[in-house]
């Protein structure tokens, strides 16, 4: 029997290297997208702003492993700046990273997930997309967009039997979250019904379910926050 | 398996989507209390088939709850999830429902799962055990001639939020799910109220279903084992949807 395919982008590290594995230990092939070399079958090293290099890595996974399953659009980064700080080349970059990567991943998976009338999209948004978050206003603005555009596709995708959603993790213990930062305070611990920050398994077992098990599921946020947004 | 060695009661166990999860969080391996409102020999067969205890209680009537799981937890002496599945159902249009017909619905929907949960309390704080109600989209969009349906069901949202803040520095997780329109044998009652056949209502459904299709009592089943997964305790106060995208939204 053929394995199935995931791709991940973002996978060397953080949330996106725990999905990579979760799916390896269900013996899936994955295959990563990423600035940096991941642990995974296939590991590309490419920008996910770059629409033209993003297809070369996908028709390059397709021709190796096989069709893609599942697609986790997972790379982005993050900064804390109040709005002024904010200039337009650190704005247009969180939007071209978050909004323009998590397009770029569904322009070069979706088309063939159509013809195959099957496939999943799972897009890591953010709690911050959700219930916005201070000093934070370009990062939770292209992170809400995403979730625009997942309910979009979802609708777009769904007679296809092609299933779109998002998962929006609260503050996750990765690299993401300097050692240093004042979401690591008991302080701001203390905020969480939770008290703890998010496991990136956690986010991970998230995204194996609707890849698999959430069959009913299109449009939707699965919110792993801690219970930073209810 | 995920659940060994885990007590779990399930209410309205005797059919759809009740039943539905008892046999897949058995397949779990969790130790199973099942509540019906009436224990017939079909409901007994159930128990015997998953090896389950039998908890047998109207959950409208609120008094009946607390000395009924008082009886059966002392045999337990332990619970670690309760799974408030049970539901009660009719439509009529706002004016024309019948007053006590009306507060049913509310008693057994909201009330009867408030109580429920106040009383497993203790064991669930206990065992840092977890708690799943089942509420509906309806609850998130309304529907017309459903006014006491949508009100107990939004009103179990607001219950799920409130005790995701209040119970989670106690170590009890409380969750929600929001099934869209889902293949159980309500929709059989449905049909018979509107006078058509299921075929017809599937489809009408159906209609309004981006993936083109009602659910599966399985695909709900799924979602439960998901939120009952020891390796999941991220998830906190929240409304898990799923409904084949036919509401996109926060719930």
């Amino acid at each position: 029997m053929n394995k199935k395919v995931a791709l991940v982008t973002g996978a060397a590290s953080g949330i996106g290297a725990a999905i990579a594995i979760r799916f390896k230990q269900n013996g899936w092939l994955v295959a990563s997208i990423d600035k940096n070399k991941a642990n995974t079958n296939i590991s590309i090293q490419a920008n996910v702003e770059n629409l033209a290099e993003i297809k070369d890595a996908v028709k390059e996974i397709e021709n190796n492993l096989g069709p893609i399953d599942s697609a986790v659009s997972n790379a982005g980064h993050y900064e804390m700046k109040s709005i002024q700080e904010v200039d337009n080349t650190s704005l247009i970059k969180m939007i071209q990273v978050h909004l323009g990567g998590f397009r770029n991943v569904a322009l070069a998976v979706l088309p063939s997930m159509r013809e195959r009338r099957d496939g999943t999209l799972i897009c890591i948004a953010s709690e911050l997309g959700i219930g916005g978050g201070e000093f934070i206003s370009h990062y939770s603005s292209a992170k809400g967009a995403q979730i625009g555009l997942v309910k979009s596709l979802s609708l777009e995708y769904a007679p296809f039997n092609v299933r779109v959603n998002a998962i929006a993790p609260g503050p996750t213990d990765t690299p993401l979250i300097p050692l240093d930062s004042p979401e690591r305070t008991p302080v701001f611990l203390n905020t969480l019904p939770l008290k703890r920050l998010v496991k990136p398994e956690e986010i991970s077992q998230a995204a194996y379910f609707l890849a698999t098990e959430g069959t009913f599921f299109s449009g939707e946020i699965i919110s792993p926050n801690a219970g930073a947004v209810i | 398996m995920k659940l060994s060695g885990k007590t779990v009661l399930i209410t309205g166990a005797k059919q759809g989507m009740g039943l539905a999860i008892a046999k897949r969080l058995k397949r779990d391996g969790a130790d199973l209390i099942l509540n019906d409102k009436n224990c017939d020999s079909n409901f007994k067969r159930i128990a015997k088939e998953l090896d389950a205890k039998l908890m047998i209680c109207d959950l409208s009537s609120l008094d009946e709850i607390s000395y009924t799981l008082k009886d059966t937890l002392s045999s337990t002496s332990k619970l670690d999830a309760l799974v408030a599945q049970h539901a009660y159902m009719s439509m009529a249009n706002f004016e024309d429902h019948d007053d006590e017909d009306w507060w049913k619905v509310v008693e057994t929907n909201l009330l009867g799962t408030y109580v429920l949960v106040r009383e497993t309390l203790p064991y669930l704080i206990e065992s840092k055990g977890k708690v799943v109600i089942t509420s509906s989209y309806w609850g998130l969009i309304g529907w017309k001639e459903a006014s006491a349906y949508s009100a107990s069901k939004a009103g179990l949202i607001s219950l799920v939020k409130s005790l995701g803040r209040e119970l989670c520095p106690v170590g009890v997780n409380v969750n929600g799910i929001a099934p869209g329109v889902i293949n159980t044998p309500q929709l059989e009652v449905d049909a018979k109220n509107l006078n058509i056949k299921l075929e017809k209502i599937l489809e009408m459904y159906a209609g309004n279903i981006p993936l083109a299709r009602v659910g599966e009592s399985f695909e709900i089943a799924s979602v439960v084992s998901f939120l009952l997964d020891p390796e999941q305790n991220a998830i906190v106060g929240q409304i898990v949807n799923a409904n084949g995208g036919e509401v996109r939204s926060r719930a």
